[in-house]
């Protein structure tokens, strides 16, 4: 069972590493409730897609998993797992399972 | 991390590849080279990689084990490439997938990956190969030239989706050099296509160089999504 706080502490490492290069204005906070995706979202598409890989660089330093987060899977999802810090994290905790249960 | 820039060029065995490896290794880069067999002889500040470039696994393994071992990734070269001159009536379905596979998809996927590590300390230089046979419209080399027109168009927008990172995506364009990959091609076909340049003689690895340094150096930072074809093609 992988840890969910260290799933968070991952996506919070990739948020710090983009707030690097963010306006303060458009910076994020790390926060579960923190929205990436939707009108509420201060992210643009880029730095989306630049977010999402850099979480996966995280995941894999720190628990040495190799994911690929925006798959056919999460694309076609009724809910986005990519719609907030709290339901990525969610996903990134079943797809450790599930390459765990492999 | 290591001091030395790092450039990734794949092909490396032989031909323009083997050149390149040679003058970047000869000029301060660490080069990590790959290439479906052994790369023969001694090389230094050279590692060489043995993989098939559309292989997905075996390309995400490498870039992981960049990532490991050097910790940053300065340059990829796209050189790896593979021709086939045929009719198109006479191109079986086989040749097509892999001539699509080596010079496109192996193409796309060593830039993704390349990308997502480059990005990490927002630089990068991706130099990708195409041919003249696309602007010159080739009989005889439909697949070839179509698998090259699309690394021309994979080009111009990974320019515009990786601007943003820091990284530059650019193509070379060369005409025929005297490697393998032409050695099936009878010498009336080449000599024809010769006449057809503004100067008419073979390239040679130098002329890549040339292009390619140009393209890598830190100054070329505004100088993306640009295509160069040798011999005034």
């Amino acid at each position: 069972m992988y840890n969910s706080e260290i799933i968070l502490a991952a996506i919070y490492r990739a948020i710090d590493w983009m707030n690097e290069e963010l306006p303060p204005e458009r910076k994020l906070i790390k926060s579960p409730q923190t929205r990436l995706l939707g009108p509420e979202s201060l992210l643009d598409s880029m730095r989306f897609v630049t977010l999402i890989v850099t979480i996966e660089r995280e995941i894999q330093e720190a628990l040495g998993a190799t994911l690929t987060l925006a798959d056919e899977r999460a694309l076609s999802m009724k809910h986005s797992p990519f719609r907030s810090v709290e339901s990525l994290a969610a996903y990134v905790a079943t797809l450790l399972r599930e390459t765990t249960n492999a | 991390m290591r001091k030395n820039k790092v450039i990734l060029i794949t092909g490396t065995r032989k031909g323009i590849g083997r050149a390149l490896a040679h003058h970047y290794a000869g000029s301060g880069y660490h080069v990590i080279g790959c290439s479906r067999s052994e790369f023969e002889g001694e090389l230094e500040n050279y590692r060489h990689c043995c993989l098939d470039v559309a292989d997905e696994r075996a390309v995400k393994m490498l870039f992981s084990d960049i990532a490991k071992l050097e910790g940053r990734l300065d340059v990829l070269v796209n050189n790896a490439g593979v021709a086939s001159m045929n009719h198109s009536l006479l191109t079986p379905i086989g040749v097509v997938n892999k001539i699509i596979e080596t010079n496109f998809i192996g193409t796309f996927l060593f830039c993704r990956e390349a990308a997502r590590l480059m990005q990490r300390r927002r630089y990068g230089r991706i130099v990708n190969f195409t041919t003249v046979a696309v602007p010159l419209k080739l009989e005889g080399e439909a697949i070839y030239a179509a698998s090259k027109a699309a690394v021309i168009s994979l080009t111009q927008v990974l320019a515009r989706e990786l601007a943003s990172l820091g990284i530059t995506v650019n193509a070379i364009g060369p005409t025929p050099i005297k490697t393998d990959l032409i050695r099936g091609v009878s010498q009336e076909k080449l000599d024809a296509l010769i006449q057809r340049q503004a100067i008419r003689r073979y390239g040679e690895p130098r002329d890549v160089i040339n292009v390619i340094d140009f393209f890598v150096q830190p100054a070329s930072d505004f100088v993306t999504g640009q295509v160069m074809f040798l011999g005034g093609v």
